[in-house]
This record gives structure tokens, C-alpha cells and sequence, in this order.
């Protein structure tokens, strides 16, 4: 099975979480993903992502020169990302127990 | 001046550098327009040198997958994004063919102004528009499957996609250089009919219209990423320069001062002198006005004194150029003035800040 399509759902939402800790940037997103064990996840999967979030308004970001030069952009989450990432951690939560009882036969499903 | 990656691309080490070149290459042959495609690279350049100084490889940045790592980054290119790129692209040509029928539209009005009976709807422009549109629209043809087929090669190996990237480099030169040899050729001809003046007056203002509208979000970005020309090359901080001069003017009144036997000037007195010469300089846009138009009537009397102008038209043309020339020139100057006096009044200010705090610490 494809690790991408598996990884496309959760990760909007992993990643809505990481901007839910405080004001950041792709960079330290990517490496909060990496402490957390998401390893292949670059720049280029992440940046369509952080722009999704920001055309449906979950995320918003500020422009500002980095320390080593370029342009950076800092996101931090905004109340209707607040709420979002609310809704997706009780979604996921079912889901994972669904899943988890149906993959894994000796867990059952209210005892996840 | 705005703060693009590409003034960072010379920090980049070799690996991530031959990297990166091949990721603009993409983006570029994205054809997506030049906000969208600044704040990718702008992104990347950022991981990148956070990276390299962080130890980190090229392979752990892309995963091992440039291709990927590109088609990724780019996705979800909006329609409205490769309208503004099409916009974008045709900005130069636009520029020179408006300014040539501006052109054109004085040289109208200099032959009414002549009492020369003519009429506007069948005045023609010295140029053919629509030359310009079908040149203009092969060129953009030519983009988009030029950055189609670079797609597909980058899609295959690195390798190729740097071949066909040559390749196409090299057809660009080529196609410039028969554009270029047409012209000179056809232009010894003169036997073509310009466009209707108030065609090519309308197409211009409805192009910069829709321009000026589509390209909100480039402004937005280039004014918000402002940046001195100073930081971009490099080049010593403005406030030291203003401090060094600044002391040796100083020390020259003072010296002065000794020599004609008067008191010596204290730092306060002095910066209270350099503030007063600051702001009288600050009232000089009357000046650079009065400077344009004083060169102007220069010219012009040295014109009527000389040979004359034949037609009334002459004298209203050589008006307006030399005003608009020359309006240019004294604006820029004023602009630099100002960006000087702004530095100095910074310095002043912080002179005076370090002045109190060593005031305070004292006590």
C-alpha cells in the first residue's frame, strides 16, 4: 500500500497541530515532524500542504526576513484551525479505534 | 529592491546550489506566476541554508527525489496563476509598444497643434499591433511546451532534464537571433501600415488595466520584502559610513573653530547643527522642481537663439521631453537626498539615545 496516500489525510492534521503549539516555520514544522517519526517528509510534501491550509483560512501566515536571509513565512493557527484541529482529533480518534479493533483482532474496539 | 532568494543563491554550497538550479528550473518551467514561484524558491532557499548550516545532506532536504520533490512542491498550480503568468510575460513588450503609441499620441496631437487637418479614428500608429499580439502570443505557445517537455525529462532523470533545459537555451538564441535579423531586414522596407491609433490606445490601456489588477499580490509581496540595495550587495553598514564622515566633519569645525580663535563646538552642538542642515534639506523638492524647469527653459532659449524650431509642434515636443527627462533625473536625486538625510537623522537619533544612557549609568 501506498505510504503517501496513507500519510495524506493525517497529515494536514499533524501538521495543524505542530502550528497549534505556537508561531512557527517549514523548516522547524518539518523537523517537529521528524522528532515525532514522520522521516520522509520534505519540503515539497509540506508546502502544498501548508498552502491548502491557508486557502481554506485554518492557518495564517506573516512575511518576515530570516536570520540566514530569504524571505520566511510564519504561520500560526487561527480559530477556525483551532476548531478544525478539535473536530479532525475526535474524527481520528474513531477512526484509529475502528481500524485498530479491525487490524489488530485481540484490541477490541471500546477498549482502545 | 525586494528580497529575492536569488540574491542568497551564492551562500549555498556547490551540492545544495546544483540542487537548487535544477528546482528553479522546474518552477520556472511550472509557468505559474512570479509571487507564486518566489515564495516556493524563497521557502527552499530558507530549509536550504538553515540546513546546510544545520549539517543536514541534500538527499535528507529532497528525499533522494528531485523529481518528486519538485512535482510536490508545485502542485496545485491554479488556472488564474498561469493567466497572471501569460500577463506577466507580456509586460515588456507591452512597455515598449505603450510607449510608442504614447509616442505616437503626441506626435497626433503635434500635428493638430500644426493646424494640420486630421482625424483621430484614421490616424495610424507607427507600429502594427497585431504583429506584436501574434509574436507575443508564439512566444508564450513556445513557454508553455517548452516547460511541458521539461516536465517529462525531469520526470525521467535529472540528467536529461539538464540536456533538453540546454537544448531549449539554445533554440531560444537561435529563434531571437532570426526575430533580430527579420527585423533589421523588413525595417529598410518601411512598407508596412501601422495599427489605428486609438486601437493600439485602447488594447494598452485595457493590457496595463488588467495588469495593474491581477498583479495586486506581486506589489503586496515586493513592498512588504523591501530591502536596501546596501544589504543586498553586501555592503558596509550605511550607518558606519555617515558615522566616519560625520566625525571628520567635526573635527574640521573644530579645528576651524581653533584657528579663527572661536569656541570649540560640543557633540550636542554639533548634532543640533547637522539636524538643523538635515531638515533644511528636506524642504529642497521646491529646488529639484525649480532646477527641471529652470534646465528646460535653458535649453529652450538656447534653441530659439540658435537655429529655432520649425514647427510650433517642435517646440511643444522638445518641452515636454526635456520636462519629463529631466523631472526623472531631478526626482531620483531628490529620492537619494532624502535617503540620506533619513540615514543622518537615524544617526543623530542614536548618538543622542547613547549620549542619555551614558548619562544614566553615570548617575
Amino acid at each position: 500500500m501506498d505510504n503517501a496516500q496513507l500519510l495524506k489525510g493525517v497529515l494536514e492534521g499533524c501538521v495543524l497541530a505542530v502550528i497549534a503549539k505556537g508561531e512557527t516555520y517549514g523548516y522547524e514544522i518539518i523537523g517537529e515532524l521528524e522528532k515525532a517519526g514522520f522521516e520522509d517528509i520534505g519540503e515539497g510534501t509540506l508546502y502544498p500542504v501548508l498552502t491548502r491550509l491557508d486557502k481554506n483560512k485554518l492557518i495564517m501566515c506573516r512575511r518576515a526576513k530570516s536570520p540566514l536571509g530569504p524571505v520566511r513565512k510564519y504561520y500560526s493557527i487561527t480559530d477556525e484551525g483551532s476548531d478544525a484541529l478539535s473536530d479532525f482529533k475526535e474524527r481520528y480518534r474513531k477512526i484509529s479505534r475502528s481500524a485498530e479493533s479491525l487490524l489488530y483482532d485481540d484490541v477490541p474496539a471500546d477498549n482502545v | 529592491m525586494y528580497n529575492s532568494y536569488a540574491y542568497h543563491i551564492k551562500n549555498l554550497r556547490p551540492e545544495y546550489k546544483n540542487v537548487f538550479d535544477q528546482i528553479c528550473e522546474y518552477v520556472r518551467a511550472e509557468n505559474m506566476d512570479e509571487t507564486r514561484s518566489e515564495e516556493i524558491l524563497s521557502e527552499v532557499m530558507d530549509s536550504f541554508l538553515t540546513a546546510q548550516e544545520d549539517g543536514k545532506s541534500t538527499d535528507q532536504m529532497i528525499g533522494g527525489d528531485l523529481s518528486l520533490f519538485c512535482r510536490e512542491l508545485c502542485s496545485g498550480v491554479s488556472l488564474r496563476s498561469r493567466v497572471v503568468k501569460i500577463i506577466e510575460m507580456m509586460f515588456p513588450v507591452f512597455v515598449l509598444t505603450g510607449f510608442s503609441t504614447l509616442l505616437n499620441f503626441m506626435y497626433f496631437l503635434a500635428t493638430l497643434a500644426d493646424g494640420e487637418k486630421t482625424d483621430f479614428w484614421h490616424f495610424r500608429d507607427s507600429i502594427n499591433l497585431w504583429g506584436y499580439l501574434i509574436g507575443i502570443a508564439t512566444v508564450i505557445v513556445f513557454e508553455f511546451i517548452t516547460g511541458a517537455v521539461l516536465k517529462k525529462a525531469m520526470a525521467s532523470s535529472s540528467e536529461k532534464f539538464r540536456k533538453v533545459s540546454s537544448a531549449f537555451k539554445l533554440i531560444y538564441a537561435v529563434l531571437i537571433m532570426i526575430c533580430a535579423a527579420y527585423l533589421v531586414v523588413n525595417a529598410k522596407k518601411n512598407n508596412f501600415e501601422g495599427t489605428y491609433l486609438w486601437i493600439s490606445l485602447l488594447v494598452c490601456t485595457v493590457y496595463f488595466v488588467l495588469y495593474r489588477s491581477l498583479t495586486a499580490d506581486k506589489r503586496k509581496y515586493k513592498k512588504e520584502n523591501k530591502i536596501s540595495f546596501d544589504e543586498i550587495s553586501g555592503a558596509p553598514d550605511k550607518s558606519l559610513n555617515i558615522e566616519k564622515i560625520e566625525m571628520k566633519l567635526f573635527e574640521k569645525l573644530n579645528k576651524r573653530n581653533i584657528r579663527k580663535g572661536l569656541p570649540e563646538l560640543t557633540f550636542s552642538e554639533f548634532l543640533e547643527r547637522e539636524e538643523k542642515a538635515c531638515h533644511s534639506n528636506t524642504n529642497g523638492s521646491a529646488f529639484h522642481v525649480l532646477l527641471a524647469v529652470f534646465c528646460t527653459f535653458l535649453g529652450f532659449a538656447a534653441v530659439i537663439l540658435t537655429s529655432g524650431f520649425p514647427h510650433l509642434s517642435d517646440g511643444i515636443f522638445f518641452v515636454i521631453i526635456t520636462l519629463t527627462i529631466e523631472g526623472l533625473l531631478m526626482y531620483a536625486l531628490y529620492k537619494a537626498s532624502c535617503y540620506n538625510v533619513s540615514c543622518k537623522l537615524k544617526w543623530i537619533e542614536s548618538k543622542r539615545n547613547e549620549a542619555e544612557c551614558e548619562i544614566q549609568t553615570e548617575k
